[in-house]
């Protein structure tokens, strides 16, 4: 993360949720779809997340598809099923805890 | 738009950086996506816009140690790839370990003494073939290594999967432990301390399984990672 260090814990929900709505994605795609939500907020950086990419590769929650788009080779991310449970899960506890903060917060 | 010879100019960069082939294209493509984003958003030329996205990238491409044995320096993004998978891989091998010490301890309860030394006489001939299996491996991939060279793959092993089973072979000699170990879990469970079987003994040979059996699992693990990851380059880049 380029901006704001409090994005870093909750960079794996943010990519699931990113594919989640998404058919597929590419590594850059990713990183300028996040910036386009939060209006230039969240910077990711490459080098968080590509290891972090690779890890849900490698734990089977998400799957990958080689497309060649103008003469060169582009890896598509997509979500598997485990993946999807995986994001629905996660996304119901990031919302309590998001909830649970506001409270806190609001104080 | 980026031209052919402007593209060969990225690739060239992250060959010099030593960009292995897994990443090469997934980070070549990233490039060239981020260039022609710079040069449409700010009107810029293609050597300032590759001027801007290599300082942006600068910090993952830094050339770090490969691991701490080896004198091979990768990018640092590489680096971290790999600690990723390799992170995984232990942890895979550690659950392993635990559910077959879960297993053995299962079977000390099930089965009486000489059905559970039966079954685990058949268990030690299983691992009689494991070096070999090893070996197999580690031929394999050297072969597909050889195969793919002009593709620049490298293989990042954290540790060397060789010198880890290597390691576990002489540790696992070397350690003052009973080779027949599981003779020791089953009398302690069934029977309780007595005689050289005490609680000592049993924790120490139920750990040192814990830890061989992990060690042996990542570097089987490991060979097959690097399997699997020449077969994906071929299946994808072919």
């Amino acid at each position: 993360m380029k901006k704001n260090s409090l994005y870093k814990g909750t960079l794996q929900n943010i990519i699931l949720k990113l594919l989640s709505k998404e058919v597929k994605m590419y590594g850059y795609q990713i990183t300028q779809r996040a910036k386009e939500l939060t209006e230039g907020e969240l910077e990711m950086t490459e080098g968080a997340l590509y290891p972090l990419l690779h890890k849900l590769e490698a734990e089977g929650m998400i799957t990958s598809e080689i497309q060649k788009i103008n003469g060169r080779d582009r890896k598509y991310y997509l979500l598997t099923g485990k993946g999807k449970k995986q994001q629905a899960a996660q996304e119901e506890e990031m919302k309590n805890y998001l909830f649970n903060l506001n409270t806190i917060f609001n104080l | 738009m980026i031209t052919f010879f402007q593209e060969r100019e990225i690739e060239k960069y992250l060959i010099e950086k030593k960009i292995s082939g897994r990443l090469l294209a997934e980070i070549k493509d990233h490039i060239v996506s981020q260039i022609a984003d710079i040069q449409d958003s700010k009107n810029l030329s293609f050597e300032d816009a590759f001027e801007i996205t290599k300082a942006d990238w600068n910090k993952d491409l830094t050339l770090v140690r490969k691991n701490m044995f080896s004198r091979q320096k990768i990018t640092k993004i590489a680096y971290e790839v790999d600690r990723a998978t390799n992170r995984n891989l232990f942890l895979k091998s550690m659950l392993c370990a635990l559910l077959f010490v879960g297993f053995e301890i299962i079977l000390t309860f099930v089965l009486n003494e000489n059905s559970y030394v039966n079954v685990n006489k058949i268990i030690k001939a299983v691992f009689f073939f494991l070096p070999f299996s090893i070996i197999g491996m580690y031929i394999r991939q050297k072969s597909l290594e050889n195969k793919n060279y002009r593709k620049n793959i490298v293989i990042n092993n954290f540790v060397h999967p060789l010198f880890v089973f290597a390691f576990t072979i002489v540790a696992d000699n070397l350690v003052d432990l009973s080779k027949k170990s599981y003779i020791l879990i089953y009398n302690f469970i069934n029977f309780g301390p007595q005689g050289e079987i005490t609680t000592s003994v049993f924790t120490k040979s139920l750990l040192a399984g814990i830890l061989f059996f992990t060690l042996y699992s990542f570097s089987y693990f490991s060979l097959k990672e690097n399997i699997r990851r020449f077969k994906d380059y071929k299946k994808n880049y072919s």
